[in-house]
């Protein structure tokens, strides 16, 4: 995302996403290049705790949140899908289905999360990603694909 | 007792597999298309001699190791040793050593993933493996007083097959694998070891992070590892050595760091048991640190 952003837009994101979580932000469509929009936003949940500094912020952002939402519609990618992966169980499983997944044709960015066995696969533009696909390909990685879907409101 | 499987006795990985056992490996799947990168530093101490001659023997081995998924059940593997030996001991009331380094024996293994289930968070994996330890290394190595003995040889000169089946099971707080294998050991150069059988477990608990959180957070493991590894006695001129050969069970506590790309891990094997044939040499302790690169 910083690649996409100018240093300013870039600091209104960084102020963001220490107010909101990830799926309130980007709810959909936030994953570019392999990596989620908010990974390395040094946010954590520590300016939350802080009340003062919670609201100067909130003032702040409630300009720039328009700015950004534009931004991220610019750069927002194509469709996203939602895999529910079985089997998956430490960090190191998670490279596996990540480099499967980025090798599929059209696929910009994917996103996994360990605790819910959730992978969100991001397309690039118009490309779609077919269930059949993703299955094959959670195979080659050494798991198995209980469940596919579209995200809600994907183009 | 035959250089190469000192070091094998002393854990040398039968697998290289992403996540878990430090003092062997796992049947944990490597993806389609995936390289694992792994390299290995041994040191192991033996030392505790009953023949009297107040033999001291220091093995010190770097090991790399490559994996590859050729199918998302069959992975291909290949490990290549780099061995430093010295052994040390009283002869006709002088303390002599001898001293050798060089390439190991070269191992090549398939592993084919037979039963596999996977669980929202958890998975099972059993998984048989066969491979041949062929005859790369160096097997003449000498020193000023001539060529060392087989236990200093960085090579065996001999093909040696071996096979197994391993089993592993996953979840997010813990995970345990368990391994059987055999390798039938050859005769060259006029030694053949002990065929070599073992079985080792392993136990990885979770430390950190206490709860999980979203995304792919890094794991740091408690690991204790056990290995009961059992040869037969060598073969010298094909004369049975009756000083060789016995059973050992190590107990293994240890660390391991788990990220999404590469594990860093550490432990020692502490033998528990040591039931050997004749004035068979014992081990004092084996320290293993690896670091592992996915790819």
């Amino acid at each position: 995302m910083n690649r996409l952003l100018n240093p300013d837009l870039s600091q209104i994101c960084t102020d963001l996403a220490c107010l909101l979580s990830p799926q309130e932000i980007f709810p959909r469509s936030a994953v570019i290049n392999d990596t989620p929009l908010l990974r390395g936003f040094p946010c954590e949940n520590n300016i939350l705790r802080d009340t003062s500094t919670n609201l100067w912020n909130l003032r702040v952002n409630s300009v720039s949140a328009t700015l950004l939402l534009a931004v991220t519609s610019w750069a927002a990618a194509g469709q996203v899908y939602r895999l529910q992966v079985d089997g998956l169980a430490c960090p190191f499983c998670a490279y596996g289905i990540e480099k499967q997944m980025s090798h599929t044709q059209g696929v910009k960015g994917v996103d996994v999360d360990l605790q819910s066995g959730q992978v969100l696969v991001t397309m690039d533009g118009d490309n779609r990603l077919d269930e059949a696909t993703a299955r094959q390909q959670v195979k080659a990685a050494g798991f198995t694909l209980r469940g596919f879907s579209a995200a809600p409101g994907g183009e | 007792m035959k250089p190469c499987l000192l070091a094998l006795a002393a854990g040398l990985p039968a697998f290289a597999a992403p996540g878990a056992p430090i003092t062997f490996n796992t049947a944990l799947p490597v993806a389609r298309g995936e390289f694992i990168a792994r390299a290995q530093a041994i040191s192991n101490q033996s030392g505790e001699d009953p023949s009297g001659a107040h033999r001291d023997r220091t093995a010190r081995t770097l090991v790399g190791v490559l994996g590859y998924g050729a199918t998302p059940r069959l992975a291909l593997f290949g490990v290549l040793p780099y061995r430093d030996s010295e052994l040390s001991l009283d002869s006709a009331g002088q303390r002599v050593s001898r001293k050798a380094e060089g390439w190991g024996d070269l191992r090549l293994f398939g592993r084919y993933t037979l039963l596999q289930r996977d669980r929202p968070g958890n998975n099972f994996r059993l998984a048989p493996f066969f491979g041949l330890e062929t005859p790369t290394g160096r097997d003449h190595a000498d020193d000023a007083l001539g060529e060392v003995p087989p236990p200093v040889q960085p090579g065996s000169g001999s093909w040696d097959p071996f096979a197994g089946l391993v089993a592993t099971y996953q979840t997010f707080a813990y995970q345990w694998d368990a391994q059987i294998s055999y390798q039938n050991n050859n005769a060259a150069n006029g030694f053949e070891a002990g065929d070599l059988g073992r079985l080792d477990a392993s136990l990885q608990y979770r430390l950190l992070p206490r709860r999980m959180g979203s995304g792919v957070p890094d794991f740091l493991y408690g690991v204790i590892e056990a290995n009961l590894i059992h040869q037969r006695r060598n073969k010298v001129g094909g004369v049975t050595d009756p000083d060789s050969g016995g059973t050992r069970l190590f107990l293994a506590p240890g660390l391991q760091y788990v990220t999404r790309r590469w594990i860093l891990e550490a432990a020692v094997q502490l033998p528990v048991v040591q039931d050997l044939n004749g004035t068979a040499l014992e081990n004092e302790s084996i320290t293993r640190v690896s670091f592992r690169y996915n790819f």
